[in-house]
């Protein structure tokens, strides 16, 4: 994907079906936020009019309730209990297969069939979790094959986010509502009505390829001033997260502090924030046979810190309290993942916050581990 | 299957079925397994099943799968005959693994419910509990679910019979949303959820209909129930209905016990 991001021109929302045709002459299915139970997920689609047109979505820690409202925007609501993660990295695949005929085994790994795909409305968070999923499933020794192939098959269309809501916090991890680069395509949706309409940028040269048949009309001072507004607003609604800063170093400092026993009282060790969060890997692998112990076939899953059975080592599981999973994934996500892949595990996309069943937010628990580093502090001083 | 084949082939494992106080429908996820129900026959031998075949054989058996809670002396006896006869026991769904919904009886006293049911109670030889298999006899392994999942039984004889580890996992019901890609239904719609504390095994099937899971697999790994009751409380539960939730198929098992009891206790308010 080219560095360099071109502004290519507005595109009127009435025109919108438009880009999606282009974007599937150019070979590519679309998927993109789908309205479904009362929620904002990510589905394929073909047609504009199964966006959530007129949605809106509030959350907060263990809530999320999306309606659709009286408006006309596209994408006035944030990231949903989907992930691209889902896509890239399935939750549950065949690794291979094997047949025994008279004597001998016979394996057979399954082709992969995933199709050029565009990922239609990636958020800015989630544009820097793909770039954290490739730093650990593609650049850091070993190449996960079939995430190798899917990834050289997406088309990525980003959109920037005009509505965050309290779980947000990009911008405390070097985000923010405006996607920068990382994209084929990015969308600013400006006005509504009449005057309703998108910039298109391009950052690559299939993005600009695919625009360029589009006729946009050219951007002009207006939309730019717009565009520069929306953003301003929308980094005004994040909420800041000082304590992320150092994040590192405070658990580095507080293995030991009694916080973890504090939050396990309340975590359910239900794995909800590692499942939905678009960046944890952690995968298991499945053997079974059949009956007849002739078709033996193994599958890989999605798996979590929060299980037993993730840390069992001969012997039993060397975590068995949820003190210690909830510490596990804390301080990898915030720390230790800066050694592992030279990146926070955390992109802000708080989903893992609106997600928890229990209400947990990593926001505050970090807060809590920051204040008892400091009370650590003054008792030894 | 016609008698000549099965005497053909390698000495089959044999595999008996056997019912306690129970609803049938666990072992009835056997005959449920239509399309793989001649591998099992070739597999296994079908030792003793009523519900399939009258023939009967003697044990030992290689594998026993006992269905149903104990509930009354001559029970509490035959379990362990039973268990002499079997290499292999394994208790199949909510009544023997966990005492089922009879063990609601624990909560209660069972001769006042025998006056109001039967004609000649004095016919009526019970014990004032329902309880679990592992309560009386050692268990190999126990298969949750009121009902069982069939998926899980033929996982489970196929383990048994290839000599591996059965991938039958103590994970909460959530994993299985989150994997299926369900929609939460309690941080959605506020919906009181059992997912969180719930053995998986179902493929979480009743939030995929929108409906909170009503623990059917029992207590999963380290479930932490005093959360999620304070939950469902903040999600503006009675805590009535927390008791209700906790003491259903499997109100037996110690935690969901437990958790109903302390439910019943914070009640006054
Ligand atoms: S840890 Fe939470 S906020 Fe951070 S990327 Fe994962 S889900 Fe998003
Ligand atoms: S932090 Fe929340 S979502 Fe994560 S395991 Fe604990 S209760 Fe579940
Ligand atoms: S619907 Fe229930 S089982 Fe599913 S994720 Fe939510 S709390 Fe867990």
């Amino acid at each position: 994907m080219s560095k360099s991001i071109t502004l290519s021109g507005v595109l009127p929302a009435a025109g919108f079906q438009r880009l999606l045709d282009a974007v599937r002459d150019a070979g590519f299915r679309t998927i993109g936020p789908r309205a479904r139970n009362g929620a904002i997920v990510l589905d394929e689609l073909s047609d504009v009019a199964e966006l959530p047109v007129g949605w809106n979505d509030e959350q907060v820690a263990g809530s999320y309730r999306a309606a659709k409202g009286s408006g006309d925007r596209l994408f006035d609501y944030v990231v949903g209990p989907t992930s691209w993660k889902r896509f890239l990295y399935p939750p549950r695949r065949e690794l291979w297969h094997a047949q025994k005929e008279g004597q001998a085994w016979v394996p057979e790994a399954p082709a992969d069939d995933f199709e050029p795909t565009a990922f239609l409305g990636v958020r800015n968070c989630d544009i820097a979790a793909i770039r954290t999923l490739d730093r650990v499933l593609l650049d850091s020794g070993y190449r996960e094959p079939v995430y190798d192939s899917r990834r050289s098959k997406i088309f990525i269309i980003a959109v920037s986010c005009a509505a965050p809501v309290s779980t947000c916090f990009c911008t405390s991890m070097g985000g923010g509502p405006t996607p920068t680069d990382g994209f084929d395509l990015s969308l600013v949706e400006l006005g509504s009505g009449n005057d309703h309409r998108f910039i298109i940028s391009s950052g690559s040269e299939r993005g600009a390829e695919i625009v360029s048949a589009l006729n946009l009309d050219e951007v002009v001072e207006r939309d730019l001033d717009a565009a520069a507004t929306q953003d301003r607003t929308s980094v005004e609604k994040i909420n800041q997260v000082p304590a992320m800063a150092n994040a590192r170093s405070t658990i580095a400092a507080t293995m030991r502090s009694d916080h973890w026993d504090e939050v396990a009282d309340r975590c359910l060790s239900c794995a909800n924030c590692t499942l939905v969060c678009p960046t944890c890997f952690c995968v298991d692998i499945e053997d079974t046979t059949d009956l007849s112990g002739t078709s033996v076939s193994r599958h890989q899953q999605w798996d979590s810190c929060f299980t037993m059975s993730h840390s069992y080592l001969h012997g039993g599981s060397i975590r068995k309290t949820t003190a210690a999973r909830y510490r596990q994934w804390l301080s990898h996500k915030l720390g230790t993942w800066h050694d592992q892949f030279g990146s926070s595990g955390c992109v802000g996309c708080g989903r893992c916050v609106t997600w928890c069943p229990a209400a947990i937010d990593i926001r505050v628990e970090l807060e809590a581990l920051e204040e008892s580093l400091k009370e650590m502090t003054t008792e030894e001083a | 299957m016609s008698k000549s084949q099965k005497a053909e082939g390698p000495k089959r494992p044999k595999l008996a079925v056997f019912k306690f106080a129970s609803c049938d429908g666990c072992q009835l996820s056997l005959l449920d397994c239509e399309d793989e129900l001649l591998d099992v026959t070739g597999a296994v031998e079908l030792a003793y099943f009523p519900e399939a075949t009258r023939a009967t054989l003697a044990g030992p058996y290689d594998l026993t799968l006992v269905e149903g809670s104990i509930t009354t002396p001559h029970d509490a006896e035959r379990i362990h005959a039973i268990r002499r006869q079997s290499k292999y026991l394994v208790t199949i769904g909510a009544c023997a693994t966990a005492g089922g919904i009879q063990s609601l009886r624990n909560y209660a006293n069972v001769n006042s419910f025998i006056d109001i049911v039967y004609a000649h109670p004095e016919y009526i030889d019970t014990l004032r509990t329902s309880t679990p298999i592992s309560d009386h006899v050692p268990v190999d392994f126990e298969l949750n679910g009121c009902p069982i999942n069939k998926y899980q039984l033929l996982e489970l004889i196929s383990a048994l019979l290839n000599g591996r580890k059965p991938n039958i996992v103590p994970h909460s019901v959530c994993m299985e949303c989150k994997r299926r890609g369900t929609v939460c239904v309690m941080v959605s719609h506020g919906v009181a959820c059992l997912g969180p504390v719930t053995h998986a095994g179902c493929n979480a099937l009743c939030p995929s209909y929108s409906r909170g899971c009503f623990g059917c697999y029992g207590p999963k790994e380290t479930p932490n129930t005093n959360s999620i009751s304070a939950r469902f409380e903040a999600l503006g539960l009675p805590p009535e209905e927390t008791v209700r939730l906790f003491r259903s198929f499997n109100a037996g098992a110690t935690e969901f016990h437990n958790a109903s009891l302390a439910a019943e206790h914070s009640k006054p308010k």
